[in-house]
């Protein structure tokens, strides 16, 4: 499965020397409690205008100091290079005055006909009291209320760290504290790591993972991507991981030489050394609300899990878009599909649904559920009912 | 210094003439002056760190009235105070925002007639004083806005005004302002403030080229 790992800031010449000064945060209107919808595959995906451009699909990355956006995925708003972005639109909440990178690329259709356009940070959402409900597959914008079915939670002072700046060319741009760092107790080991929505997994340090698997347990191999670069790594489950207090088990890490310059980017930036990143594969548990103006973080654990859908859970491979068409990207060895569906072919519809309305995303999440349970894929040979099956199985305690 | 006095119309000038054959420095050459102008005026500078003023604002017209005193024949201290329309630039309101400005400055000003009497009355003046802008947008029934504010270091002027009898006078002027915008508040969508300082704030000036009334009672 193609990670949507990261979507960190990387790749771009830091120097830290962070400081007092605080810039003006932007102007935002919107309602003052609004609850988007996002698209969801182990990161939220929220509609994003610049302007009155046409809609392009952003991540919403706590884990990034400020915006990486792709020019071409909107078709105006977008400066090139560091600029700002007067009206962006995130759901019915809009900023004005956002600081931005622009970049260009071939934009990547990713959901209702909408491309991909980049990662929205901290730069951003500064002014915003934002909530993620991976249940509800939402972003709260504003004082949202709890939704039902969450337990009282812990909610813990906001402090945000890091700061520097970066150059393009003569201008330089200078990025505030933003990263929300934590202890987390990742098998008995206390590990310093950085809070990411961005993070679809959660990563560790290629030091980490070799102790962590060196007791045989079962690892996978898996593709990673970041905001600069992709390549492949390896994954894992964790028997337990504990931040704030809260503990979730089976949790699947990965680590690939892809994160580990970011890793090293955000020790430098921090002065301490970053273990790794919690993502999606932790944070999918949590009601999250990062209340930036309120400077609380608050993790409240959903009392029936049954929405969560594990992505080593699954069918035995994973999609990649190319143009308008799915292909099938990974096979995983041993699985049902290994022995039927060759990497390249082409995936036409999933339980009926076509894949090509689905988007990648929907067309991910229809691929896992309930080890056992069985899904119905047209493929451009034929259709083929596969099992639901254990990629990375469970870790038995020692 | 009396032929200035002379010149004002009406029948305070003709007290004053009465008063200034019977003293060296009669009182008609004293007393209050109301002065109400309006002008167009065009930023330059910075707003803050970020942004020049022109990003962010277009042209600004405002409405002042100035009350003064001639504590000597040719000079008047005063105090004023300006409420003015302030348009959007183009590159700083998008879609689906909509975007409106306003403008308060208020201070002290201490004006010079060159030609107190006469039909057409040079003068020019200084002060200082204080500003505030407030920009605001809007979607849909959600507003949000940042008033920025700091000192107007210099505010200068000059210009002539047209007697046109009685205690008026009317006329054109040029005017200059320095200003500095040290703290920018903000009132989010959702209702909550908060102000910052402007961090390296910056110069900014507005040029102004207006119209003044002036009554002397």
């Amino acid at each position: 499965m193609n990670k949507l790992l990261g979507y960190l800031w990387l790749g771009l010449a830091v120097a830290s020397c962070g400081g007092e000064d605080k810039p003006i945060p932007p102007l935002w209107v919107g309602p003052s409690s609004q609850s988007t919808p996002a698209e969801f595959a182990d990161a939220y995906f929220v509609k994003t205008r610049a302007d009155d451009s046409r809609p392009a699909w952003t991540v919403l990355d706590t884990g990034a100091p400020f915006s990486l956006l792709n020019g071409d995925a909107f078709d105006r708003g977008v400066p090139s290079g560091i600029g700002e972005v007067t009206a962006l639109s995130l759901g019915d909440a809009t900023l004005w005055r956002v600081q931005v990178i622009g970049g260009a690329g071939e934009p990547t259709p990713l959901s209702d006909g909408f491309p991909f356009g980049g990662i929205v940070g901290y730069s951003a959402f500064r002014p915003l009291r934002l909530s993620f409900d991976p249940r509800a597959r939402a972003v709260g914008i504003g004082d949202v209320p709890l939704p039902e079915g969450v337990d009282a939670g812990v909610s813990v002072p906001l402090e945000l760290r890091g700061g520097g700046k970066i150059s393009s060319g003569s201008i330089r741009f200078e990025y505030q504290p933003s990263r929300i760092i934590f202890d987390a107790d990742v098998e008995g080991r206390t590990l310093r790591m950085l809070f990411d929505t961005g993070a679809s997994s959660v990563v560790l340090s290629s030091e980490i993972f070799s102790q962590i698997v060196a007791d045989g347990r079962p690892t996978a191999e898996t593709d990673l991507s970041t905001a600069s670069s992709s390549g492949t790594g390896s994954s894992a489950r964790l028997r337990s991981m504990t931040v704030l207090g809260q503990t979730v088990t089976d949790v699947v890490c990965v680590s690939s030489s892809v994160i580990a310059p970011n890793l090293q980017a955000i020790s430098e930036e921090l002065g301490e050394p970053i273990s790794g990143l919690i993502g999606h594969a932790f944070l999918r548990e949590f009601f999250t609300v990062v209340d930036y103006p309120g400077a609380r973080l608050s993790l409240h654990r959903f009392v029936n899990r049954d929405y969560v859908l594990d992505d080593y859970r699954r069918v035995g491979f994973t999609l990649q878009p190319s143009g308008s068409r799915f292909l099938v990207h990974r096979v995983y060895a041993g699985t049902a599909a290994a022995q039927q569906v060759a990497t390249g072919t082409e995936v036409l519809a999933i339980a009926g649904r076509s894949v090509a309305t689905l988007g990648v995303l929907r067309a991910e999440l229809a691929l896992r559920g309930v080890v056992g349970s069985t899904r119905e894929i047209q493929f451009d040979f034929g259709t083929l009912v596969l099992p639901v099956e254990e990629i990375l199985p469970t870790t038995t305690p020692p | 210094m009396l032929r200035i006095g002379v010149g004002i119309c009406g029948c305070a000038c003709a007290l004053a003439l009465v008063k200034s054959a019977a003293a060296a420095e009669p009182e008609r050459e004293r007393g209050f002056s109301l002065r109400l102008r309006t002008a167009v005026a065009f930023p330059a500078g910075e707003q803050d760190n970020d942004h020049d003023l022109a990003d962010t604002f277009g042209v600004l017209v405002p409405v002042e009235l100035e009350a003064g005193y001639w504590v000597l024949p040719r000079l008047l201290i005063g105090a004023r105070g300006a409420v003015g329309l302030l348009t959007v630039a183009d590159e700083s309101c998008a879609p689906p925002l909509e975007c409106g400005g306003t403008s308060y400055r208020f201070g002290a000003v201490v004006e010079y007639a060159f030609d107190r009497g006469g039909k057409f009355r040079k003068w020019g003046s200084a002060g200082v004083g204080y500003e505030i802008a407030r920009l605001a947008i809007h979607r849909d029934s959600s507003s949000a806005s940042r008033v920025d504010s700091g000192p107007e270091y210099l505010h200068a002027e000059l210009g002539g005004d047209f007697a046109l009898g009685g205690s008026f006078a009317v006329g054109p002027f040029l005017g200059a302002s320095i200003a500095e915008f040290r703290t920018a508040t903000l009132r989010q969508g959702d209702g909550s403030e908060a102000s910052y300082s402007i961090q390296e704030s910056k110069l900014h000036e507005w040029y102004f080229i207006g119209v003044r009334g002036t009554w002397d009672p």
